[in-house]
């Protein structure tokens, strides 16, 4: 086929019909027969996105204006019904989605060459999903959040605009954050690594180091899920993201939430300071270890032939900055900051301990026990020592 | 030994820290009690204590997780299954009235794998000695787990009636039949466990305790919680067991129980009976016919006796007919006289004494079906089988005592009548001792009518079936208030003294005056009787009945004698006390004065002035006062039958 005479053909038509036959064409060149011209092939889908799709170029490639206010809105309903309307394979199960729309939605949203207000667009699209329950849409956004790593700058991104566009605006009790670990748990999963990443994660940003608070929404929200489901943590381990993946795509390897929100849980004694804030901690501290224990054991009881997944990680368990932290603390000798350090080593032992009873913990024994002998010495700390060295 | 006191010091160490959090932070007790567990898996009670917070932390799903983890690491604990006991029982109760403590083990419950539920609820009712809390929690397997043993539910049903006999049960209404009936029953049905012969013992159970409940006026079944210890509708409920194990038994007729129309239903199960049952003799399609025949028939009974005792705490009652006047009375006959055309009801042969026709319809169909399942072979035998099996006939007795008075054999109903004294009873006896000709003990009975007749409340209207049936009419029911009563035995004292009148014409005076008296009880009907008595007066040279100032007080009556006394060239009309006392020894109109003429003019008019005085009043009056001379009439007339 002519790949001008598509273009021409397409243009024929004016907004809503030549973005939906656009979408009908991009569907049938990414998932048609492969041909020697794969490359040509998406070129032309990527052409085809630019300017039928988000109109983002003009028939010459040159950039347009930004689309009005009511077309965003219109082509967002639109790609959400796309997806919707897409018949759902028989086999197919709630953490993938359909390989084909996959594909699509790897084009539409990738990771490099788009231009930046299509990530505003992938916000927006996934927020909508959310509330529409547009199941599809959520699950080809968590395979490709995995794909692309949940702490890569695509998902990271993602989690930021949600909790800045989304959950900045829903109240705790919307059944649509409810059910989201039923609907698309990948999905859940992946975002809750992404958004563990972007708090209680010291950046040294001109010298100046400063530790961000996840807004209280997004931590009820994540407490609220783990508790839903002790094995929700685990979901990215125990996808087999090869089906989900057009051929050919290797599957990246998956990273769990526990390490990023236990990062929380460490940190938040000694930096928060609502004390309603922290009961929500102390209650995402127990989830977590709960889920470590249970969660794991619940899912390889039914599921035997799948690998063990990795919790926690010797060498990352205890931060530098959180040592650093902890020493800062203790230099200020009152009641409250010792209480507050006591908390921390309660819960590094404790979940530490987790990851041990449940065979869940990387590294090399020694080198945890140097690690915690360095942090100041407790009971339990001690009975844990003593436990490892056994 | 010093290992291990280390390291029950470290439990313990771990359970303080944990319970020191409870009150500040539950979540961190949680982290705690956590930790604990999984660093000593094999400490029961570190596992058990874990329970305990959750449970009195109210966390119903925390507190299910524990308790499965435990059944399962350890399920031979005493203090676990003596934790069990404690909830088991809970599950059976109602749930509206649980503590908190006990609505939580209800979720709790609830909250649990299924197949741990399946075990728990096995295993204790095996274990319960409580014959009622066994067979509610193997109820309550049942209805949780369809699927489990029917051999179970067998087993169950067999407990159940035994228990009814073990516990010497005074009657079908307790606490085990119900269960078995109404709880038992539906889901052994549903669930295809019962073979034929389980299908008719529970069919018969069900029967027998629901006409028992709704005939016998039953309201709180013992020993059962509020909430249950009651059927609110029973015949629905009946109906719809039976045709729910009429189903399992491939009945045709079934459909007949749910039919609200009850003249098709009565249209299909007699023509049922005619095409199938009684051509063919087939004993399973009679036992069918019998079953729904006799249940629609008892609830046609529940009906009829509903129907009998109208709203207004008044009721009805069967009687008989009272023709006449001019009904010449017959020595009684020596046999019986039964009604030849007693098997096909006939219905212009009852009446009603007001508009009411729900009587008449239930009677009639009561009759039918009475008819069809007590006349023929082969529905007869089971009939009477299956009638004495349910006790059926103690609850229709009045229907049977009207279907007797129907075929007219009176001398039995005597034992039937009321025995505490009642104007039931004595209405009873009067129409009774009627048909059986002895009027002089009828008689006796009306006075006895007539002295509780004030105690009635309701007054009633008169009404013509009672003054003048219809000349097919041999019975009605007459309801029980101050008019229709008062009339019924006004007709009868009227055809007494008529028959005395007609037989002994010389003691005539006093009884052509009671007859006027009487007719006016009658009017307009009583017209003839007056018109008859004119004729005597005018046939005689003096007619001497001084009671007639007190009680004829009908206009028309007043008005017959004024012509009668202005035309009077005969008879002497002697009604006036006052007057007579003017008369010359010698009795004759001629020889009075104008003073007479005035005087009795005057009476006249005085007695006009009565005319609006109530009737009824007048005729307690007179029974009051004449009953010597009503009875003395009443034993002649007896004595002129039997010589």
């Amino acid at each position: 086929m002519d790949y001008n005479e598509v273009k021409v053909n397409l243009r024929k038509f004016g907004f809503p019909l030549s973005t939906e036959n656009a979408l009908n064409q991009i569907q049938t060149i990414i998932n048609g027969e492969t041909s020697r011209k794969q490359h040509l092939n998406e070129d032309l889908a990527m052409d085809l996105i630019s300017e039928f799709i988000f109109c983002e170029t003009n028939e010459e490639g040159k950039s347009t204006k930004p689309m009005s206010r009511i077309r965003y809105l219109e082509l967002l309903v639109m790609i959400c019904e796309y997806f919707n309307k897409t018949k759902i394979k028989p086999d197919n199960d709630n953490c993938c989605g359909d390989t084909a729309l996959n594909a699509i939605f790897m084009t539409l949203f990738p990771q490099f060459g788009a231009p930046p207000q299509r990530t505003n667009m992938l916000v927006s699209l996934v927020s909508l999903a959310i509330s529409t329950y547009s199941n599809l849409i959520l699950q080809s956004a968590g395979v490709q959040m995995q794909q692309l790593g949940c702490s890569s700058k695509y998902s990271s991104q993602l989690a930021d605009g949600l909790v800045k566009k989304f959950f900045t605006f829903i109240s705790t009790n919307s059944s649509s954050l409810h059910l989201l670990p039923q609907n698309a748990p990948l999905f859940t999963a992946n975002l809750m690594t992404s958004l563990s990443e972007l708090y209680f994660n010291t950046k040294t940003t001109d010298s100046n180091i400063t530790i961000k608070e996840p807004p209280r929404i997004v931590l009820e929200t994540i407490v609220r899920w783990i508790n839903s489901d002790p094995c929700l943590c685990f979901t990215a381990h125990y996808t087999d993201l090869q089906r989900a993946l057009p051929s050919g795509a290797i599957p990246m390897a998956a990273t769990l939430p526990f390490l990023g929100l236990f990062r929380w849980c460490f940190f938040a004694p000694l930096c928060v300071k609502n004390s309603n804030d922290l009961e929500l901690y102390s209650e995402l501290h127990c989830a977590l270890i709960e889920s470590v224990m249970q969660g794991w054991k619940v899912y390889s009881e039914q599921n035997p032939r799948v690998s063990r997944p990795y919790t926690l990680s010797v060498h990352s368990v205890i931060p530098q900055q959180l040592k650093d932290l902890i020493e800062e603390t203790i230099k200020l000798n009152d009641p409250v900051s010792m209480h507050a350090v006591e908390i921390v080593v309660e819960r590094l032992t404790q979940s530490i301990h987790a990851a041990i009873i449940s065979d869940t913990i990387f590294g090399n024994k020694q080198d945890l026990v140097n690690q915690l002998e360095s942090l100041p010495k407790n009971e339990v700390l001690k009975a844990l020592i003593k436990r490892i060295q056994v | 030994m010093e290992p291990m006191e280390v390291s029950v010091t470290d439990e313990e160490y771990m359970m303080t820290k944990a319970k020191s959090f409870l009150e500040t932070d539950c979540y961190r007790c949680r982290s705690w009690l956590l930790t604990a567990k999984s660093m000593f898996p094999n400490n029961f009670g570190i596992h058990f204590e874990c329970y305990e917070i959750e449970k009195n932390l109210r966390c119903v799903q925390r507190a299910a997780r524990c308790f499965s983890c435990l059944l399962e690491d350890f399920p031979n604990e005493a203090i676990l299954w003596k934790e069990i006991e404690n909830f088991t029982p809970i599950l059976c109760m109602d749930t509206s009235c649980l503590s908190e403590e006990q609505t939580f083990f209800r979720e709790m419950f609830s909250a649990l794998p299924l197949s741990i539920q399946q075990k728990l609820l096995s295993v204790c009712a095996e274990r319960s000695e409580d014959t009622m809390e066994h067979c509610r929690l193997v109820l309550l397997l049942l209805n949780r787990f369809p699927q489990s043993s029917t051999e179970l539910a067998l087993k169950l049903m067999d407990t159940m009636i035994t228990a009814e006999k073990h516990n010497q049960c005074p009657n079908v209404i307790n606490c085990y039949r119900k269960i078995l009936v109404c709880d038992l029953g539906p889901l052994l049905v549903s669930t295809n466990t019962l073979n034929q012969k389980n299908l008719y013992k529970m069919l018969t159970k069900t029967t027998e305790f629901y006409i028992t409940y709704a005939m016998g006026g039953h309201s709180i079944i013992q020993n059962l919680p509020d909430t249950e210890n009651y059927i609110k509708t029973p015949w629905d409920d009946l109906f719809a067991s039976c045709e729910r194990i009429g189903k399992k038994l491939s009945w045709e007729l079934r459909s007949v129980l749910s039919q609200s129309d009850k003249r098709k239903a009565w249209k299909k199960v007699s023509s049922f009976a005619k095409k199938f049952v009684i051509a063919s003799n087939n004993s399973e399609l009679s036992k069918q016919l019998v079953f729904c025949g006799m249940i629609l028939f008892v609830r046609h009974v529940f009906d009829y006796n509903k129907s009998l005792q109208i709203e207004n705490g008044s009721e009805y009652l069967l009687v008989k007919a009272i023709k006449g006047p001019k009904v010449q009375i017959n020595k009684p006959p020596l046999k019986q006289a039964v009604l030849s055309i007693a098997t096909k009801l006939n219905e212009s042969l009852i009446g009603i004494t007001d508009d009411s026709s729900e009587v008449l319809d239930h009677f009639k169909m009561a009759f039918n079906y009475w008819e069809l399942l007590t006349n023929k072979e082969p529905m007869c035998t089971d009939y009477w089988k299956l009638s004495a099996q349910i006790k059926v006939d103690t609850f229709i007795g009045q229907f049977l005592n009207d279907i007797e008075f129907y075929q007219g054999k009176y001398k039995n109903l005597f034992k039937a009548v009321p025995v505490h004294d009642s104007i039931r009873k004595s209405l009873s006896l009067v129409t009774l001792y009627y048909c059986t000709q002895e009027f002089k003990k009828c008689t006796e009975h009306i006075f006895e009518v007539i002295d509780q007749i004030k105690s009635i409340s309701l007054y009633g209207s008169v009404s013509t079936e009672i003054a003048n049936p219809p000349e097919e009419r041999e019975m009605y029911y007459i309801q029980i208030a101050k008019l229709p009563v008062l009339q019924y035995c006004v007709k009868i004292m009227v055809q007494i003294l008529y028959n005395q009148l007609s037989n002994y014409p010389s003691t005539s005076d006093i009884l052509i005056g009671h007859l006027l008296v009487l007719s006016q009880m009658v009017w307009p009907e009583g017209k003839a009787i007056a018109e008859d008595m004119y004729n005597h007066i005018s046939k005689l040279p003096l007619f001497t009945y001084p009671q007639f100032s007190t009680y004829i007080t009908n206009i028309d009556i007043i008005e017959q004698f004024m012509a009668m006394f202005m035309e009077n060239d005969k008879c002497v009309l002697n009604i006036f006390p006052c007057v007579a006392s003017l008369l010359s020894p010698r009795i004759s109109t001629r020889g009075a004065g104008k003073e007479v003429k005035d005087e009795f003019r005057s009476g006249l008019r005085r007695q006009v002035r009565l005319c609006s005085e109530p009737v009824d009043e007048t005729m307690l009056l007179f029974f009051k006062n004449e009953r010597e001379s009503l009875m003395k009439t009443a034993t002649l007339m007896q004595k002129s039958l039997t010589f």
